[in-house]
């Protein structure tokens, strides 16, 4: 027994505890500050730092299942599901037949295909914008780091940072033994 | 390079404040790890959120040319 040592001092498991909800509290920070971004640039860095706060969150939590200090949430009831399962398509339906009175949801497959090749309304405006740009940043664009030369479409479509890619090329191939 | 808004300095700070912080409990958490994956990940942990306060802080220097 050692009563004084283990006293009021925080322990290995107390720390991780400690790290994974300040963790999570700083995903939450990271999206809203995501959205309240009013540049693209800071957008984009505080996405890529939410992305890999969220990352660390999951190695710090399996870490800590794996060690059993923190027990896994209890199942949920199979009938509870199948309710859900049951209410939620009946919505689902709902929603398309709204949906078919002001004529969305009648192609069939090959022509929601096909729709999603095309480049949506809303965004051509913006890639016209992006071209009309170029001729004019092309000067500073060349002075800037690679992240700083996305542009607003580039950045909707789920856009990675080029200056992380090695960086995460090389995490890929080597985990590290708490992933 | 647009300026700064006031509300992205607040959040750039408050997350300054965050990595900072956060590097500081998992380098006090080093000294309790018993075990050698807790070790790693602290390790690990401690140099990621250095980084990130830096791409932080590089961040507000980037943006020191437009501020007025």
């Amino acid at each position: 027994m050692q009563p004084q040592a283990m006293g009021a001092q925080l322990q290995e498991q107390d720390y991780m505890n400690e790290i994974l909800l300040f963790l999570k509290h700083q995903v939450l920070e990271y999206a809203t500050a995501v959205m309240e971004a009013s540049s693209i640039q800071v957008r984009q860095t505080m996405q890529r730092l939410l992305n890999e706060t969220l990352t660390e969150q999951a190695d710090c939590y399996q870490l800590m299942a794996r060690q059993g200090w923190y027990p896994p949430a209890p199942t949920a009831n199979r009938q509870d599901l199948l309710k859900s399962i049951q209410q939620h398509r009946q919505d689902a339906q709902k929603n398309m037949q709204i949906a078919r009175n002001v004529g969305i949801g009648m192609q069939n497959q090959t022509q929601i295909g096909s729709w999603q090749q095309q480049v949506p309304a809303w965004q051509t405006g913006q890639m016209r914008q992006q071209q009309g740009n170029q001729q004019s940043q092309q000067n500073v664009q060349q002075m800037q780091q690679p992240w700083q030369a996305a542009q607003p479409w580039q950045y909707t479509q789920n856009w990675q940072d080029p200056s992380q890619q090695f960086n995460w090329q090389q995490q890929n191939q080597s985990r590290q033994p708490w992933q | 390079m647009q300026a700064l808004t006031s509300k992205e300095l607040a959040y750039i700070n408050d997350m300054l404040g965050g990595e900072d912080l956060l590097q500081k409990v998992c380098v006090a958490a080093m000294t309790t790890a018993n075990q050698s994956e807790v070790q790693q990940f602290l390790h690990h942990a401690v140099s990621e959120h250095q980084r990130r306060h830096s791409d932080l802080l590089r961040l507000l220097e980037q943006h020191e040319s437009v501020a007025h």
